[in-house]
């Protein structure tokens, strides 16, 4: 009697053990919003201000931005194309070289944002080093590639993505990016600012100037119930 | 002899140092500068928490706040942050430049059916560019030679 309920414990254990992988995989993260806002200034003075809530959705690879200011509009991403609906009209379509899952959301959701995505990608770490409380990489592109792509140098802070910059294939600095604070919701990590200084190149080769972006985010929700129409807005005909 | 040897090591910590400067300087800022160049922009944010609904056409442009603010449309620039093109290269362009290599690094990158068919299809009319422009050269372009 003893040894049939010891075997039979022993049975539920395993079973329970069997399942922890399929647990696991319902922790999944597969959806997130978040309330945005982009400020931008640029090197003529010019400015603007971008405010909204963004939509990501991994199931159905589409990014949507619900923006509020400076006017009333739809954003949606799907594949490279951008999708701009105004009162429920397409009134813009253009090729966008992003895709939805090379984004900081999917990073963010696949927990591949401490390397911003580059572990799955056409680059490979190179040299690591470390400097005061930073660990820098440099990423190198593949072989292949390196005529198109420069490498990309990575600072993490405390196992945190810290700063990201960069470079084209001559060297040059592009941009850089600095994450400060994390918002934390449903087990991922967000960041809540990210300055990027852009170091615009002109025709002619040369750089000058620079350009300044902070976006900011709040009311992070990860794989929220509801709203299913906008995580996966119907982009209209016309 | 030992002069060379002590100049060369001179020299290497002197670019080390001077490395090593270059990379710890790339991730700083200066804030108060950038605090004080986002000051209106600041003050614009909030002015439009505190009013629900307001647009950019409704505020005009006789408002201070809205002192050289524009509405951009420059979609991209304003989302780059929030992804690098470089690493969003359609997988199309994938399979049509590197051909089955191409498939076959976005079939182990991406992971990802929809996106393997593109680079398939890429693959695919690159492969077919290709036999039109084999067939025009050896089989047009061949026989014209047969006839001289």
């Amino acid at each position: 009697m003893k040894l049939s309920r010891i075997l039979s414990g022993a049975g539920s254990l395993l079973i329970f053990l069997m399942m922890l992988p399929n647990l696991s995989i319902g922790q999944h993260r597969f959806r997130m919003k978040a309330d945005f806002s982009i400020k931008e200034k640029n090197q003529n003075g010019q400015m603007s201000l971008t405010m909204g809530t963004v939509y990501y959705d991994r199931t159905h690879k589409k990014l949507v931005y619900q923006v509020r200011f400076p006017e009333k509009e739809t954003w949606v991403i799907t594949d490279t194309i951008f999708h701009k609906i105004v009162n429920g009209k397409l009134v813009g379509k253009q090729f966008i070289p992003m895709l939805p899952s090379s984004t900081i959301f999917d990073y963010a959701l696949s927990n591949n944002l401490g390397n911003f995505g580059l572990e799955k990608s056409f680059y490979k770490a190179g040299e690591v080093k470390k400097e005061g409380d930073q660990v820098i990489t440099t990423w190198i592109p593949d072989e292949r590639l390196k005529k198109a792509m420069g490498n990309v140098v990575i600072s993490r802070k405390n196992n945190s993505l810290y700063g990201i910059a960069f470079y084209s294939p001559k060297n040059e600095l592009l941009k850089k990016q600095l994450f400060k604070g994390m918002l934390k919701s449903g087990g991922i990590l967000f960041p809540e600012e990210i300055t990027e200084i852009i170091y615009p190149v002109s025709a002619n080769g040369t750089q000058s100037g620079k350009s300044t972006k902070i976006s900011t985010f709040k009311n992070l929700k990860v794989n929220e119930n509801g709203e299913n129409e906008i995580y996966n807005f119907p982009v209209p005909a016309k | 002899m030992i002069k060379k040897v002590l100049f060369s090591a001179v020299l290497a910590v002197a670019c080390n140092f001077g490395f090593a400067n270059s990379n710890a300087e790339l991730f700083q800022v200066d804030e108060q500068e950038i605090n004080a160049e986002f000051a209106q922009l600041n003050e614009l944010e909030q002015f439009v928490n505190a009013n629900e609904g307001v647009t950019l056409s409704e505020m005009g442009t006789d408002n201070p706040l809205t002192a050289n603010v524009v509405n951009s449309g420059d979609v991209l620039g304003t989302l780059s942050t929030m992804g690098e093109p470089p690493l969003g290269i359609p997988s199309f362009l994938w399979g049509f430049c590197f051909n089955v290599a191409g498939v076959a690094l976005v079939y182990f990158v991406a992971d990802d059916r929809d996106e393997t068919k593109k680079a398939f299809i890429g693959c695919a009319v690159s492969g077919g560019l290709y036999l039109l422009w084999w067939v025009f050269w050896v089989l047009v372009a061949g026989n014209a030679f047969l006839f001289f």
